[in-house]
């Protein structure tokens, strides 16, 4: 190979990374060739070889910290086997208010929230939430837009507020604390869940035939009948997550508990019979390997962007051009919207971790803020084209809805993450409110 | 073709049926060790090696079941404008990335197996054998191959 400066190395691996991703290689085997051959460019085959082989004893070394995911992944799949979101459904719809607009809209962004509680996965909410709020919402009256919108917005909740897939990822990444992380991510997540809900309702006050009143009645007390039932839920989330932040469970525990204690629920409700607990297993294993598959990939990136000390250069190159911390935090944001344009989220935060958290880490940040910006950057590339995740999710359950008109129904939401961002780059301390709160340390 | 489509269910199937109790018992056993930890202060010793062990032999399962089921992660972004023999084209391509990757990466683990083995290496608490860790790379490796090899084209590569 010839002679080259890391940061050529660096961009024709980068690039040869996205042509494979575009030619539809799967994304982990893309990231690790690429990895491999700059590797083998910059350092030798011999040693590129050498850093190849080890890649898998990372996955033995931390496989009981690994466990973590697939117990998250169980517990959502689990969740939404069970048709626990019908009944979130009906109680968001219970706590709503009756007659007004938009009700049916405001009622699936909160059942969404609800169960981003037990589920860690924003398409999974999508696809649970979507099979049920967007038949009820159009046979209601509303609009195709309005209702998939809502529905592609309120699944991004998944991933936000805890347990959180994506933030245990970033946690084993950057090497920070779970509890940690998912304390951070819980007023966000229900500042998100408000807002949307604030968009939804101001939607209806622009466009009021998109969401016409609910004509749902309840008999007197029936409400309050309905909103007890979410008794469960509020176990499965208390024991679970409440148990890792009383230092009863660590995090593998906390969500084997979880998983544990959804399957449970299922099956006393007989709503989880042999055939949904195996397909929920089946699920799991297919997808938590698909997402090994791209760590082991990114971490042959990841040591190749190391090797190049590209973050190094990158951290200085930035240092030296005298700009704000929070406008280079707004331009990575910008960065990510485009990643998102043709990533999805998982092969995204892999990416780009190593390259940017020393950056900011560099300009006062702390890695604990940094994880919860980069899921709500994340959740905005769900939901738009052309690979929001959510969008696609919902316009293969909704087949005579055009892909665009989903993405414009789900326009508007986009402004409460646009707020979100905002917020945290310009107030950083919103993320370590709770965490303080409760005692605990976010480390630099 | 009926003998290869027989042969990749019959292996998909079985991949399906250990992945799964294998994550079985890793979610029964950690369950378990906080029961019996919370009420009657007794851990089961050894807990963290059985977990790390399952999610292993579960993972690698699941890495060649994904292959066959094409379930990686990938971006989809050329289905829609590409044309159908284009997209033929492109499942074959992967299909022989992942044939040639796997074996080869296979064949880097073998090393490793060797390695441990010889030297004997075991975990911490039980003192698992980290050669039974590798064999379940290998035999994940080694199966995303056999399945890429023998499992039926996709629709598109049909269609084409």
């Amino acid at each position: 190979m010839p002679e080259a400066s890391p940061a050529v190395i660096t961009a024709v691996a980068t690039a040869v990374m996205f042509a494979l991703i575009l030619l539809r290689i799967p994304i982990g085997l893309a990231l690790g060739l690429a990895g491999f051959f700059g590797y083998g460019w910059l350092d030798g085959w011999g040693r590129a070889t050498t850093m190849l082989t080890a890649v898998p004893a990372e996955l033995i070394s931390g496989a009981y910290s690994f466990s973590v995911i697939p117990m998250f992944i169980l517990m959502g799949a689990a969740a939404a086997h069970s048709g626990l979101s019908a009944e979130l459904f009906n109680i968001a719809k219970a706590v709503a208010r009756p007659g007004a607009r938009g009700t049916l809209a405001t009622a699936t962004i909160g059942a969404c929230g609800l169960f981003g509680a037990i589920c860690g996965s924003s398409v999974a909410t999508a696809a649970t939430m979507g099979r049920i709020a967007v038949p009820e919402m159009r046979q209601a009256g509303y609009s195709a837009e309005f209702a998939t919108g809502a529905v592609a917005a309120g699944g991004t909740l998944g991933i936000l507020i805890p347990p959180s897939v994506i933030l245990v990822i970033y946690a084993l990444l950057a090497e920070q604390s779970v509890p940690v992380l998912f304390a951070a991510a819980m007023l966000p997540g229900f500042a998100m869940a408000m807002m949307c809900i604030m968009v939804a309702k101001l939607y209806v006050l622009v466009r009021p035939e998109a969401g016409p009143p609910s004509r749902i009645v309840y008999a007197r007390g029936e409400r309050w009948r309905i909103v007890l039932r979410a008794w469960k839920v509020f176990a499965i989330f208390l024991l679970s997550i409440g148990g890792l932040y009383a230092g009863w469970f660590s995090p593998t525990e906390a969500a084997a508990i979880g998983a544990a204690m959804t399957i449970l629920v299922g099956v006393f409700d007989r709503r989880l019979g042999t055939k949904e607990i195996l397909a929920s297993i089946q699920e799991t294993t297919i997808v938590s390997a698909s997402l090994f598959f791209i760590f082991l990939g990114a971490l042959m990136y990841g040591r190749f962007i190391a090797l190049t000390r590209i973050p190094y250069d990158l951290t200085q190159w930035v240092a030296s051009l005298g700009l704000s911390a929070q406008m280079v935090a707004l331009a990575i944001v910008g960065i990510y919207l485009l990643l998102g344009c043709f990533l999805e989220s998982v092969s995204m935060v892999l990416i780009t971790v190593p390259v940017f958290l020393p950056l900011l880490q560099s300009m006062g940040y702390d890695a604990v803020w940094f994880g919860i910006l980069l899921v709500v950057a994340v959740e905005m590339g769900l939901v738009t084209p052309p690979v929001g995740m959510n969008l696609f999710v919902i316009r293969a359950q909704n087949k005579d809805v055009s892909l665009p008109r989903i993405a414009f129904g789900a326009l508007p939401f986009l402004s409460a993450q646009v707020v979100m961002i905002l917020i945290l780059v310009y107030w950083p301390r919103f993320t370590s409110l709770l965490p303080d709160l409760m005692g605990m340390a976010t480390a630099r | 073709m009926q003998f290869r489509l027989w042969l990749t269910q019959a292996l998909e199937r079985l991949c399906h049926v250990i992945a799964a109790a294998f994550l079985l018992v890793a979610l029964i056993g950690t369950v378990l060790d906080v029961c019996l930890r919370k009420t009657i202060d007794l851990p089961i010793r050894g807990i963290i090696d059985v977990v790390g062990f399952c999610i292993v032999v579960s993972t690698m399962l699941g890495i060649a079941l994904a292959w066959s089921a094409r379930a990686h992660i990938v971006v989809d972004l050329i289905d829609m404008t590409g044309s159908p023999r284009l997209l033929a084209f492109l499942d074959v391509l992967t299909r022989v990335a992942g044939i040639v990757t796997m074996p080869l990466l296979m064949w880097l683990g073998y090393r490793e197996f060797s390695d441990v083995y010889d030297f004997g290496d075991r975990t911490s608490d039980l003192g698992i054998p980290l050669a039974w860790f590798w064999l379940a790379i290998l035999v994940g490796y080694g199966l995303s191959a056999v399945l890429l090899l023998i499992a039926p084209p996709a629709r598109a590569v049909r269609d084409a």
